[in-house]
């Protein structure tokens, strides 16, 4: 997978830097070249499949009046159909039906649905109950381990709603807008 | 659940044994308190005519043993999309609007320190909750008990609801009192009775339209130039695998040409539209350049009750597409059609014209629970209001 990986950045790279200097960069070339202070790091790639496990996050944006602390969940993804574009389905872990993404990929970004229960919501890692209807987006770049996810950037249109135990109404606070934060973040 | 004192009067089962199997229960209507607030004195009225029914208090979704239920769009959709009540007997009784309850006439963005305000709660609040939600959780109190929204100082309730302080209008729509029959119900035929004696209540001027306001006069849907003009090619369309395979009515070309929807009359049967599962869309070519004019410039048809619609618009098929109204509910009576409707500016967005529009789904409710073939908005039609 290295090896892979590394050529694959070497072809990414060719275009701007001579061959010579480019196996220099700790690509197994050796040869006698000037010494490199240190490798860059690696910009994450565009794409790579979502599938595995993810937490998702949720922002509420910065007009809400209510709390704004993230909100987290632990899922799985799956790649889920291919027509008339491809999906990927991500459901909450172990409670599978309260919180669905059905997201559309083009391979580099997702864009599609976030929802869940009406009244009943899901149940944060914060220990919050949660109302979301809402349609996420944003760029997937790899995971160190070679799959998609969305760590920055990414935002949900729609509502979302706060929920203290035992009430069936979101009395913790609601918000209509388009600039909540979403990720999705490979586990 | 409160149950309100509407007791029948005992000479009445004779009457209601000839209409239905377990006569021996009365009818049970079950309501939302505001609702429930207006339906009160009919049922007590139509109970002297020698019938028997009890108003039960409460969300009328799930239905808790009701023979009849009337609720608001927001909390009907899922019956009525689902079969439990019967969508083709379904009446709007009237409308129902909010106002604004405080000393003075004062308007809630200038409440004191120290007040809250009590918002009805339930799904029939849903729209009032988000006008209220810039408060704060902390200013804002959710409640459905009748007792503490009538005695609240500062309140944003259905007229019906209101309290003893200076009333003025809210920027919340009106609430649809929708009455439906309950198809399983051992007492179908009594509660047809109920429901024909509170429509007719409506149409008499009786107790019940003292509450209820009639509908409002229909809105005109005759473009502001040239022909009427609607949909004429899907350009993309996106459904979720899991909406694919859990909906009936998948096919975009539904969505073209003229509002032609039809329930077939048996739950989720339906002719003439798309189905939008969750977080499905549809980008539909207008044929012309729909313009800014004067009042909206769109309008969207959509099937079943009030399930909400975003749109986006672009001059270009492939997009960007900028967002001209997000989860709009999409339940304005379209008279002489079986689609409700919608509308949509231009101008909300920016946009001085554009000739694509992408309808996407606004409910957004999760494909995995649904029990319904029609999960997701129900697009029947898009049409230009205004035109060049």
């Amino acid at each position: 997978m290295h090896v892979f990986h590394c050529m694959h950045r070497a072809l990414a790279t060719i275009a701007r830097t001579s061959l010579l200097a480019l196996f220099a960069g700790g690509c197994g070339g050796g040869g006698p070249v000037t010494p490199s202070p240190s490798p860059t790091p690696t910009p994450p790639q565009p794409g790579g499949p979502i599938t595995g496990g993810y937490i998702v996050q949720i922002t509420p944006g910065p007009g809400c009046a209510m709390s704004k602390s993230p909100l987290t969940f632990a899922v799985t993804g799956a790649a889920a159909g291919t027509q008339p574009h491809p999906g990927v389905q991500v459901l909450l872990v172990g409670n599978d039906g309260v919180l669905e993404l059905e997201l559309l990929s083009t391979g580099v970004a997702l864009r599609g649905g976030v929802g869940t229960l009406n009244d009943f919501g899901a149940m944060s890692r914060e220990g919050m109950r949660v109302l979301v209807h809402g349609i996420a987006s944003g760029l997937v770049f790899g995971a160190s381990d070679g799959r998609g996810q969305i760590t920055s950037g990414g935002t949900l249109s729609g509502f979302i709603g706060l929920q203290s135990p035992g009430s069936d109404e979101p009395d913790l606070g609601s918000c209509t807008a388009t600039d909540h934060g979403f990720a999705l973040r490979a586990q | 659940m409160r149950r309100l004192s509407v007791v029948a009067l005992m000479g009445a089962a004779p009457l209601l044994a000839a209409s239905a199997a377990g006569a021996a229960e009365p009818v049970h209507v079950r309501a939302n308190a505001a609702f429930a607030a207006c339906l009160e004195s009919s049922i007590a009225a139509f109970n002297r005519t020698g019938h028997q029914a009890v108003l039960d208090v409460g969300d009328p979704d799930p239905i808790n043993g009701a023979d009849l239920v009337v609720g608001d769009d927001s909390e009907m959709v899922r019956l009525l999309e689902g079969g439990t009540a019967d969508l083709r007997g379904a009446v709007d009784l009237g409308y129902l609007p909010w106002v604004l309850v405080s000393p003075g006439g004062v308007s809630a963005q200038s409440m004191p320190p120290g007040e809250t305000l009590s918002v009805l709660g339930g799904r029939a609040g849903t729209e009032a909750r988000a006008w209220a939600s810039a408060l704060g959780p902390a200013r804002v109190r959710l409640t459905r008990d009748p007792a503490l929204l009538t005695a609240a100082r500062w309140a944003l309730v259905p007229r019906s609801l209101a309290g003893a302080g200076t009333q003025r209008p809210a920027a919340v729509h009106a609430l649809v009192a929708t009455a439906a029959v309950i198809l399983g119900s051992p007492r179908v035929a009594a509660a047809r009775e109920v429901l024909a004696f509170l429509r007719g209540e409506m149409r008499a001027g009786g107790l019940l339209s003292a509450c209820l306001d009639p509908a409002p006069l229909a809105s005109s849907s005759t473009p502001n130039v040239g022909a009427a003009a609607f949909a004429q090619s899907i350009v993309d369309w996106w459904l979720p695998q899991c909406s694919l395979d859990h909906n009936r009515y998948n096919d975009p070309q539904e969505v073209v040409g003229a509002p032609d929807a039809v329930f077939l009359g048996t739950k989720d049967s339906y002719r003439g539209i798309m189905s939008m599962g969750q977080g499905g869309y549809v980008v539909v070519d207008m044929g012309v350049t729909v313009v800014d004019g004067n009042g909206p410039d769109i309008r969207v048809y959509q099937t079943t009750a009030n399930e909400p619609v975003t749109v986006y618009a672009s001059d270009n098929p492939g997009g960007p597409f900028t967002l001209i109204g997000l989860r709009v509910t999409c339940g304005t009576r379209s008279p002489g059609r079986v689609s409700n409707h919608c509308d949509f500016d231009l101008r909300d967005g920016g946009l001085a014209q554009a000739r694509y529009l992408k309808i996407e789904d606004g409910e957004i409710y999760p494909c995995l629970s649904g029990d319904t073939l029609t999960e997701g908005t129900d697009i029947d039609a898009v049409e230009v209001l205004n035109q060049r």
